[in-house]
C-alpha cells in the first residue's frame, strides 16, 4: 500500500466526507482488511439512517473500524454490529458510549467476529452487553454463585414454564460470559470447559428440583418418595464440556419403598420430564441436547434405574465400551450421596485386577474402524491424531492401571494424563506432548463450535473460510494453522499407535489368547500359539480351549468372561501342558466351568489365587473324582488352598454339621450326609495330594465314616425304639475301616450286635425285638446306600457277620458269643484281628472286645498257615485273574496287599496271645508299631511297610483317577506312564512304575512265602 | 380443540373410530385406528404405541417400539369413511425416555418455529404453498425384466382429440393451454369446487381454484397461508382430500411433478413472510417491490442455500424433469418481481403490507412439507442473520437473454443426485438451534440416494429410441 494513493481517506470520511467516491471508500475498506468491501460499505452506510446517527458514526468511526478490523472476521463482525446497533435506540447514544469507551467497542467486535452465535445472544438481549462488561471485571462465577442466582430466579417465577424460560435466559447469559472470557483470553481452555460444565451441573440440578417439586405437588406428595441423582458422562462427566456438547446423562434413583410401583413410576416420570425440560425447544430456545444412550441397554433401557439394577447390569451385561464410558461418570445433580454410591458401585466394573485384553482389543477395533473413515484429516475430533486418540490412549491406560493406582481414575482427560505421568506409567515427554496437543485440539474445536454453536469438528476445506477460522484461533493464516495442527496430530498419532502396536515377543500371551478366542487368529496361528506351550496335541487343545470359551454365561457379558479366560489360560497353559494328560485336564476344567454356570466368577477366583490355580491344574490331572466333586460342589474351591486340619479338628466339625441335622426330615438328612461325605472326602484327598501322608488320609477318612455311621445310628435308634435305652448296641468295624485304612470308595465292613437292656426289656418278646433290630439295620443300609440326587453315602458290607450272607443283620450278643465259640470258621480269626468297635454302649463294648480278643488270640492253631496259604492261592487265581496278562491286582494279586495282611494276621494270632503289642487292628498300624517277631526280621518288616505304603498309595491314585472302587492296575504302558507321572515317577515309558511294582510285589511274595514256611516249620519243630 | 374437546366430540357425535396419523420421512401419512371404546383421554398424555421399524426412514428393526402423541388441535372428521371417523395428527416419541423423535418431520417443524422465536427476528413464519396436480382417468405402469412403460389417460387430454368416443365432443385442452378457458373446455370445475368445499369443511381455508396450464386436468387449488407447523398439517390434509375426492368420482390424482412429457409439470410455489408483533417484517413502503431489507436478506439466504434446499423441496428424481428450461421452470437463482423463471419471485399484485411476501418457486408437491418449509425458513434466517444480499433483481425475460449473459446466472441443481451432494456439503445452516440434526440430514441423504440408484438401475424407454440401433 502506498501512502499517496489515498492519503486523505480516514474512517471518519466514510460517514462524513462529502466527496468520497464509492470506489475510494471500497479501496480503503479493502486495505483495512474487509474481505468484501462492497458489502462492508453498504452495511456501514445503512447504519447511518439519519443525520444525528451519521454524525455519531463519524465520531466513533476510527475506534469502530480499528476494532472491527482487529476481529477475526471484519465483515462478519460488521454485520453483527449493524444488527446489534439496530437494537439500541437511539443508536447515537450507544455510539457515543463506544466512542468514550474504546475497550467496549473492542470487546463487542471481538465477540461478534469470533462467534455469530454470541452475536445472536447479544442481539436478542442487548442489555447483556453491559452485564458482560461488569462480569468481565469480576472473578468468574463458581457453582455457589450460579446456585445463588438460580435460587433467586426460581423463587420469583410464577409457573414451571416461565421459570424454565428464566433458567434458559440465565444459562444463555452465563454461556455468553464464559465464552467472552474465553475468547478475550481472560480464562484458559480448561477454565472455560470447567465453567461450562459447572453451569450445566447447576442448571440440571435446578431444573431437577423444580420438576421434582412440581411432580410432588401434582401427585399429592409432600416429598419425593426416595432419592434421585443425575450422573454426568462424557464431556460433562469429565468437566470438559464444549460450547456445543450434548450432555450425556444417566439417572439413578433409590425408591423409598422398592416394592411400591408408584415410587418407581414417580422417578421414571421425573426422569422423562427432566429430559424433556432440558431438551425442549421453546421461544427461549433449549437448555441442552440430552443424550441418554449410555444408560444400561442403550435406547432400550429404562430411562432411570435403581442402584441394584445398575449393579446387576454391569455385572452381567456390561460391555467394554461401557467401562470406558464409565471412567467419565460423575454425579452432577440431585442427591449427592446417592451419586457417590453409584460411583462406588461401578469401580470394580471399570477397574479390574486382571490385565485387560478386552480393553486393548476394543481400542484396536476402534482404531481399525477410525482408519477406514474418510474425512479423517479434516476432523479434529475423530480424525487421525485427533482428540479421540488422546482420550482413548488415556482411557485404555486408566482401565489398565486404575485398579492398582487409584489416582489415575480421574474423569478429566488432562488430570488423568498427569496422574499417569506421576505414577510413572507414561513418560514425561509423552505427557507433555499429549497435554499440549489436547489443549490445542480442544481450542480448535471450541473456536469452530462457538461460531454457530453447532457440533462441528471439521475444518472447512475452502481457503477463505479456513482463513477466518485461523484468525479466530489466533493464527495469521490458514497455512500456519494447518502446520501447527499437523505437528500435533503426527505426534498424537505416533504415541497412540505405539500403545497398540506390540513389538516382537512383547505381545502378551493373554492378549494373543484373547484374540484366539475372538476368532481373530487363523487356525495355523492358533496351533502355533498353542504348540509353543509344549502341547503335543495342539489341535485337540485348541478345540478344548474353544469349547471352554463357548461355555454360556448367564451372569456375565461375553467379553468380560473371555477376558478372564484369556488371562487364566495365559497363567495356566504351561502348567497344563506339563500335566500327565493335558487334554483331559482341560476337558475336566470345562466340565467344572459348565456346571458352575458362572464361568467368569470361577475364572476370577482362579486368577485371584495363584496357589489355587496351581492346585487346580494338579488336581484335575489326578482324574475324574476331584473334577466331578469340584463341579458338583463349588464350595470345595476354597478348601483347595486351605491349611490342612488334623483329624480331630475335622471330626469336631463333622459332628457339628451332623448334630444340626438331627431334626431335619429324613430325605433332607440323607442328602446332607451324602453331601458331607463327598465334600469332606474331597477335602481330605486334597490335603493328601498337597503333600499329606497316606496314614493321615486313611485316619481321616475312617474318622469321617465313623462319625457318619455313629450319628446315623443314634438318629435311627431314637426314631425306632419306643423308649430310650431299650437296647444296647455295638457296631463293629472290620476290614479297612476296622484297621483305620479306609481309602476312597472303600466299603464299610460292619457287624451289628445288640443286647436287650436288663430291666427295661420285657414289653417285647425276643422275636419282636429281633425283628425291630433287623429293621433298624436295614434302615441304616437304606440311609447309606439308597441313591439320591446326591449319590450314595457309603456301601456297606456285612458279609463278615456271623454266618455271612445267610446270617442275621443284627445279632443278639449272646447269639454272637455262641457263634464265635461254636461255629466260627478258622479264617474268621484272621478277619476279626481288625475288629474295632465303632460305636456302642460302654458295657457292651467292653464285653465285645473281651469276647473277640478271646476268640482271635486264643490257642494257636498250627494248621492256620497252610490254610491261609491255600485260601490266599485261591484268591489269587480266582479273584486276581492276573494270569490274563492285562491286569495287576493290587489287593489279591501276587505279592499284593492280601499277602501282607494274611501274613501279618497270622503273626498276630501266633504272638498276640502272649504279647498284647500284637493286638493291633490293621496292617498299617501294626507295621508302624512293628513289634518284634521271631518269624520276621526287621528288614523284612521294613520292606513290608514300604510295600504296604506303595500299594495303598497306588490304589488311592487309581481310585481318584477312575472315581470308582477298583484296585486293579492296567498293564497298558500309557496308563502306567500316566499313573507313574502322577505318583512322581515321571518317565516317558512308564517303566519305572512297572519295575517298582514288580520289585515290590516280588519281595512281598517272597516274605509271605518265607513267613508262612517259618510258621509251619515252627509248628513242626 | 383440547383433549377434552376431542373426547366430548367423540361422545356427542357417537364417533366409533379414532384414526391416528403421523408422517413418515419421505412425507406420506401413515395411520392406524383405535376403537372409541379404547380411546381415553390418557392417550394425549401417555401416547399410543406402534412398531416403527418398517416406517420409511425411521428406526432399525431392533429398535422399533415408538409412541404416538396425538395433537388434539389437529382433529378433524374424515369426509370419506362410511363409518364416522375422527382423524388426529400425531407426534412421534421415544417410548422409554419420552424424548421427541429426532426424525419425526413434524418435530423438526416445531423446532423451527421455536428457533424462529428464539432469534427474536420474528415470532411467526407464514407459509402459503400452491400445490399443483393432475387428475387422470386412467394410469398404468410396469417395469420388469423384459419391459418398461407407463401410460396415463384423461378425457381432457389433447392426444384424445381424434379418438372414437361415440361421440367425441371435442373440447380437449390443447397442450399448455389449460390456463384457463371456461367450461366446457375446463371439465373439472365441479370436481375442484367439491375439493374446495371438503377442504373448507375440515378447516383448510381455500382462496382460489382453477385449471392449470397443462392438458389432462392439471389443477391448482390454493390454500390461505398459515403458520409453519399448521401449514405442514394442512398440506397433508390437502393431499388426502384431493386424492380421495377424485377417487370418489372414479378419477385419480397425482402430485408427481412431471407425469406428462412435453407439457407443464406440477410445482408447489411456496409463499413466505415473517411477522413480528403483528407486523410484516417483509414489507417496507417505497422500496423495490415493497420489500424490506429483512425480506431481501431472507431471499439472499434462500438463494445461497438453494442447492441444499432442493434436496428437501424437490426430493424426487421426477422433480428434475420439471426443473428444465422452458415450462416456466424456476431454475435461475435470482429474484424478480415479474419473471417466472426466477427461483424467487415477489408477486407484484401484492402491494399491501398484509400481502407482502416472497414466493419460492422451485419446490414441488412431492416434498415433505414440514421439512421443506423448515429448511426454507432456516435458509432465510441465515440470510437475515448474515445480511446476505441476493444478486440484484432481474426483470428481463430470462429466456431471451443471450447465452453469454445467461451463463453468469447460477441455476438450481439439475438432478436429485446433485441436490443431495449440495446438501451434504451445505447443511450447517439447518443445524442451527438444533432444528435439523446431523442424523436426520444423513438419513435423508442416504434414503434419497437409494431412489437415485433405483432409477439408475433401470433402462428407460427412450434409451431404446436413441440407442437400440447403435
Amino acid at each position: 500500500m502506498t501512502s499517496d494513493a489515498r492519503p486523505s481517506v480516514t474512517a471518519r470520511d466514510l460517514f462524513l466526507s462529502a466527496d468520497l467516491t464509492d470506489d475510494a471508500a471500497r479501496t480503503y475498506l479493502a486495505s483495512r482488511g474487509f474481505q468484501d468491501p462492497v458489502a462492508a460499505d453498504e452495511h456501514l452506510q445503512a447504519m447511518a439512517a439519519d443525520l444525528p446517527t451519521r454524525q455519531a458514526l463519524g465520531a466513533v468511526a476510527d475506534t469502530l473500524l480499528d476494532a472491527l478490523c482487529a476481529s477475526a472476521d471484519p465483515n462478519g463482525a460488521l454485520v453483527g454490529f449493524t444488527r446489534y446497533l439496530a437494537t439500541r435506540t437511539p443508536a447515537r447514544s450507544f455510539l457515543g458510549y463506544l466512542r468514550d469507551d474504546p475497550r467496549a467497542a473492542q470487546i463487542l467486535t471481538h465477540l461478534l467476529g469470533a462467534s455469530p452465535s454470541l452475536g445472536e445472544i447479544l442481539i436478542r438481549n442487548p442489555e447483556y452487553f453491559h452485564w458482560l462488561q461488569l462480569a468481565l471485571k469480576r472473578t468468574p462465577p463458581d457453582h455457589i454463585d450460579y446456585h445463588a442466582e438460580l435460587d433467586m430466579l426460581l423463587a420469583s417465577g410464577t409457573d414451571t414454564g416461565t421459570r424454565l424460560d428464566g433458567v434458559k435466559r440465565f444459562r444463555r447469559r452465563e454461556y455468553l460470559g464464559v465464552a467472552a472470557r474465553d475468547l478475550l483470553g481472560v480464562t484458559d481452555l480448561t477454565d472455560a470447559t470447567r465453567q461450562l460444565s459447572t453451569l450445566a451441573d447447576v442448571v440440571v440440578h435446578a431444573v431437577l428440583r423444580l420438576l421434582s417439586d412440581d411432580l410432588c405437588a401434582t401427585t399429592g406428595l409432600d416429598a419425593a418418595p426416595g432419592r434421585f441423582a443425575v450422573i454426568g458422562m462424557g464431556k460433562l462427566g469429565g468437566m470438559e464440556l464444549n460450547y456445543s456438547s450434548d450432555i450425556d446423562l444417566m439417572y439413578v434413583y433409590d425408591a423409598a419403598d422398592p416394592k411400591a410401583p408408584a415410587d418407581h413410576e414417580f422417578f421414571h416420570k421425573l426422569a422423562r420430564r427432566l429430559t424433556k425440560a432440558l431438551g425442549d425447544h421453546t421461544e427461549e430456545s433449549y437448555l441442552y441436547r440430552v443424550d441418554l444412550r449410555l444408560r444400561p441397554m442403550g435406547r432400550h433401557g429404562d430411562v432411570a434405574s435403581g442402584l441394584k439394577q445398575y449393579e446387576h447390569y454391569y455385572e452381567t451385561m456390561g460391555e467394554t465400551f461401557e467401562r470406558f464410558a464409565l471412567i467419565k461418570a460423575r454425579p452432577v445433580a440431585g442427591d449427592a450421596e446417592l451419586g457417590q454410591s453409584f460411583l462406588d458401585l461401578i469401580q470394580p466394573f471399570v477397574y479390574r485386577k486382571y490385565l485387560d485384553h478386552a480393553a486393548f482389543e476394543e481400542i484396536a477395533r476402534y482404531k481399525r474402524r477410525a482408519e477406514q473413515a474418510s474425512d479423517g484429516d479434516r476432523n479434529v475430533k475423530v480424525g487421525r491424531g485427533g482428540i479421540r486418540e488422546i482420550e482413548l490412549f488415556t482411557q485404555v491406560l486408566q482401565v489398565t492401571y486404575g485398579a492398582e493406582h487409584e489416582s489415575v481414575r480421574s474423569p478429566t482427560t488432562l488430570a488423568a494424563l498427569a496422574a499417569l505421568r506421576n505414577e510413572g506409567i507414561i513418560e514425561t515427554t509423552v505427557h507433555d506432548d499429549l497435554d499440549r496437543a489436547y489443549r490445542f485440539l480442544r481450542m480448535v474445536e471450541h473456536r469452530l463450535q462457538i461460531v454457530q454453536q453447532t457440533q462441528t469438528h471439521t475444518l472447512d476445506e475452502s481457503p477463505d473460510v479456513l482463513d477466518v477460522s485461523a484468525r479466530r484461533m489466533g493464527f495469521d493464516s490458514s497455512a500456519e494453522l494447518e502446520a501447527t495442527l499437523a505437528a500435533h496430530r503426527d505426534r498424537v498419532h505416533m504415541v497412540y499407535a505405539d500403545l497398540l502396536t506390540p513389538t516382537g515377543d512383547e505381545v502378551d500371551d493373554g492378549r494373543r489368547i484373547f484374540r484366539l478366542l475372538g476368532g481373530e487368529l487363523s487356525d495355523a496361528e492358533a496351533i502355533e500359539l498353542i504348540s509353543a506351550y509344549g502341547f503335543t496335541d495342539p489341535s485337540d487343545i485348541l478345540h478344548l480351549i474353544r469349547t471352554l470359551d463357548q461355555v454360556p454365561s448367564l451372569a456375565q457379558a461375553r467379553s468380560t468372561t473371555r477376558n478372564l479366560l484369556a488371562n487364566l489360560l495365559a497363567e495356566l497353559l504351561a502348567r497344563v501342558a506339563a500335566a500327565a494328560e493335558p487334554a483331559r485336564v482341560l476337558n475336566r476344567l470345562e466340565r467344572i466351568v459348565t456346571r458352575s454356570g458362572a464361568p467368569g466368577s470361577l475364572y476370577r477366583t482362579l486368577l485371584e489365587t495363584p496357589m489355587l490355580r496351581t492346585q487346580m491344574a494338579t488336581l484335575l490331572d489326578t482324574g475324574d473324582l476331584l473334577a466331578d466333586r469340584l463341579s458338583k460342589y463349588p464350595e470345595l474351591l476354597d478348601s483347595l488352598v486351605a491349611a490342612p486340619l488334623d483329624t480331630e479338628t475335622h471330626r469336631t466339625a463333622w459332628e457339628q454339621v451332623l448334630d444340626q441335622l438331627g431334626t431335619r426330615d429324613p430325605a433332607a438328612r440323607a442328602d446332607r450326609v451324602r453331601r458331607l461325605r463327598h465334600v469332606e472326602e474331597a477335602k481330605v484327598l486334597v490335603e493328601w495330594l498337597a503333600g499329606g501322608d497316606l496314614a493321615t488320609l486313611q485316619e481321616k477318612l475312617s474318622a469321617l465314616a465313623d462319625t457318619c455311621v455313629g450319628r446315623i445310628m443314634t438318629w435311627l435308634r431314637q426314631e425306632t425304639e419306643a423308649a430310650d435305652g431299650e437296647t444296647e448296641w455295638v457296631v463293629v468295624a472290620l476290614g479297612k475301616l476296622g484297621g483305620g485304612e479306609l481309602t476312597v470308595h472303600s466299603d464299610l465292613d460292619l457287624v451289628f450286635v445288640y443286647r436287650a437292656n436288663r430291666g427295661r426289656h420285657g414289653k417285647l418278646g425276643d422275636g419282636a425285638l429281633f425283628a425291630r433290630c433287623e429293621v433298624l439295620v436295614k434302615k441304616l443300609y437304606r440311609f447309606l446306600e439308597a441313591p439320591t440326587s446326591e449319590g450314595i453315602a457309603y456301601h456297606l458290607d456285612t458279609r463278615l457277620r456271623p454266618d455271612g450272607k445267610k446270617g442275621a443283620l443284627a445279632l443278639p450278643f449272646d447269639k454272637f458269643a455262641e457263634y464265635l465259640a461254636e461255629r466260627a470258621e478258622r479264617w474268621e480269626r484272621l478277619a476279626w484281628t481288625r475288629c474295632r468297635v465303632l460305636t456302642g454302649s460302654s458295657a457292651l463294648t467292653e464285653e465285645m472286645n473281651r469276647l473277640v480278643t478271646d476268640f482271635v488270640y486264643g490257642d494257636w492253631d498250627p494248621s492256620l498257615p497252610a490254610y491261609a496259604r491255600h485260601i490266599r492261592a485261591r484268591m489269587e487265581t480266582e479273584l486276581g485273574k492276573e494270569q490274563r496278562g492285562d491286569r495287576l491286582d493290587l489287593k489279591v494279586g501276587r505279592g499284593g496287599l492280601a499277602d501282607i495282611d494274611f501274613l501279618l494276621q497270622l503273626l498276630q494270632i501266633r504272638h498276640g496271645a502272649d504279647d498284647p503289642e500284637w493286638r493291633v487292628a490293621g496292617s498299617r498300624r501294626l507295621l508302624a508299631a512293628s513289634p518284634e517277631s521271631p518269624v520276621l526280621d526287621a528288614k523284612e518288616t521294613a520292606r513290608l511297610r514300604d510295600a504296604h505304603l506303595f500299594l495303598r498309595t497306588l490304589e488311592t491314585y487309581l481310585r481318584i483317577e477312575s472315581d470308582a472302587g477298583a484296585s486293579v492296575l492296567s498293564t497298558d504302558a500309557e496308563r502306567q506312564r500316566v499313573l507313574g507321572a502322577r505318583m512322581g515317577l515321571r518317565t516317558p515309558t512308564g517303566g519305572t512304575l512297572r519295575q517298582r511294582y514288580a520289585e515290590i510285589t516280588g519281595d512281598v511274595r517272597r516274605i509271605f512265602e518265607a513267613g508262612i514256611e517259618r510258621l509251619e516249620r515252627e509248628g513242626k519243630d | 380443540m383440547t383433549p377434552n374437546d376431542v373426547m366430548a366430540l367423540i361422545k356427542d357425535k357417537g364417533i366409533p373410530a379414532i384414526d391416528l396419523r403421523f408422517i413418515d420421512l419421505p412425507g406420506l401419512w401413515q395411520h392406524f385406528t383405535i376403537s372409541a371404546k379404547e380411546f381415553e383421554v390418557d392417550v394425549f398424555e401417555e401416547g399410543a404405541g406402534f412398531d416403527g421399524s418398517s416406517i420409511r426412514g425411521f428406526k432399525q428393526i431392533q429398535e422399533s417400539d415408538m409412541l404416538l402423541f396425538p395433537d388434539a388441535s389437529t382433529a378433524f372428521e374424515d369426509p370419506f369413511t362410511e363409518h364416522p371417523t375422527l382423524n388426529i395428527i400425531c407426534n412421534v416419541k421415544d417410548p422409554i425416555t419420552g424424548e421427541a423423535y429426532s426424525r419425526d418431520p413434524r418435530y423438526v417443524a416445531q423446532k423451527a418455529e421455536a428457533y424462529l422465536k428464539s432469534t427474536g427476528i420474528a415470532d411467526t413464519a407464514y407459509f402459503g404453498p400452491e400445490p399443483e396436480f393432475f387428475i387422470f382417468d386412467d394410469v398404468r405402469f410396469s417395469q420388469g425384466y423384459d419391459h418398461g412403460f407407463y401410460h396415463v389417460d384423461s378425457k381432457e387430454g389433447f392426444w384424445n382429440s381424434g379418438r372414437e368416443e361415440e361421440p367425441n365432443l371435442g373440447y380437449k385442452v390443447r397442450y399448455k393451454e389449460g390456463y384457463f378457458p371456461v367450461p366446457p373446455m375446463d371439465s373439472h370445475q365441479d370436481l375442484r369446487t367439491e375439493m374446495m368445499l371438503e377442504l373448507e369443511k375440515i378447516g383448510v381455508a381455500i382462496e382460489v381454484h382453477h385449471h392449470e396450464v397443462g392438458t389432462a386436468g392439471q389443477t391448482e387449488i390454493d390454500m390461505r397461508f398459515d403458520s409453519l407447523v399448521s401449514m405442514g398439517d394442512k398440506l397433508l390434509k390437502y393431499k388426502y382430500i384431493v386424492k380421495n375426492v377424485a377417487r370418489r368420482h372414479g378419477k385419480s390424482v397425482t402430485l408427481m411433478p412431471k407425469p406428462i412429457f412435453q407439457d407443464n409439470g406440477s410445482g408447489m410455489h411456496v409463499h413466505q413472510s415473517l411477522w413480528k408483533g403483528g407486523t410484516n417484517t417483509f414489507f417496507e413502503a417505497g422500496t423495490y417491490a415493497g420489500l424490506s431489507k429483512t425480506a431481501l436478506y431472507y431471499i439472499g439466504g434462500v438463494l445461497k442455500h438453494a442447492g441444499a434446499l432442493l434436496a428437501f423441496c424437490n426430493p424426487t428424481t421426477n422433480s428434475y424433469r420439471r426443473l428444465v428450461p422452458g415450462y416456466e421452470a424456476p431454475i435461475n437463482l435470482i429474484y424478480s418481481s415479474r419473471n417466472r423463471s426466477a427461483a424467487v419471485r415477489i408477486p407484484v399484485y401484492s402491494g399491501s403490507e398484509k400481502a407482502k411476501r416472497i414466493e419460492t418457486r422451485f419446490p414441488d408437491p412431492t416434498c415433505n412439507g414440514y421439512l421443506a418449509f423448515s429448511a426454507l425458513l432456516m435458509a432465510g434466517l441465515d440470510g437475515i442473520q448474515n445480511k446476505i444480499t441476493p444478486p440484484g433483481p432481474l426483470d428481463k425475460d430470462l429466456y431471451d437473454l443471450p447465452a453469454e449473459e445467461m451463463a453468469k446466472i447460477e441455476s438450481t441443481p439439475g438432478s436429485l443426485e446433485e441436490s443431495l451432494d449440495a446438501l451434504a456439503k451445505d447443511h450447517d445452516f439447518l443445524l442451527k438451534g438444533d432444528v435439523f440434526t446431523k442424523d436426520l440430514v444423513d438419513t435423508w441423504i442416504d434414503y434419497k440416494r437409494g431412489e437415485v440408484d433405483a432409477i439408475r438401475l433401470r433402462p428407460h424407454p427412450w434409451e431404446f429410441a436413441m440407442y437400440f440401433d447403435i
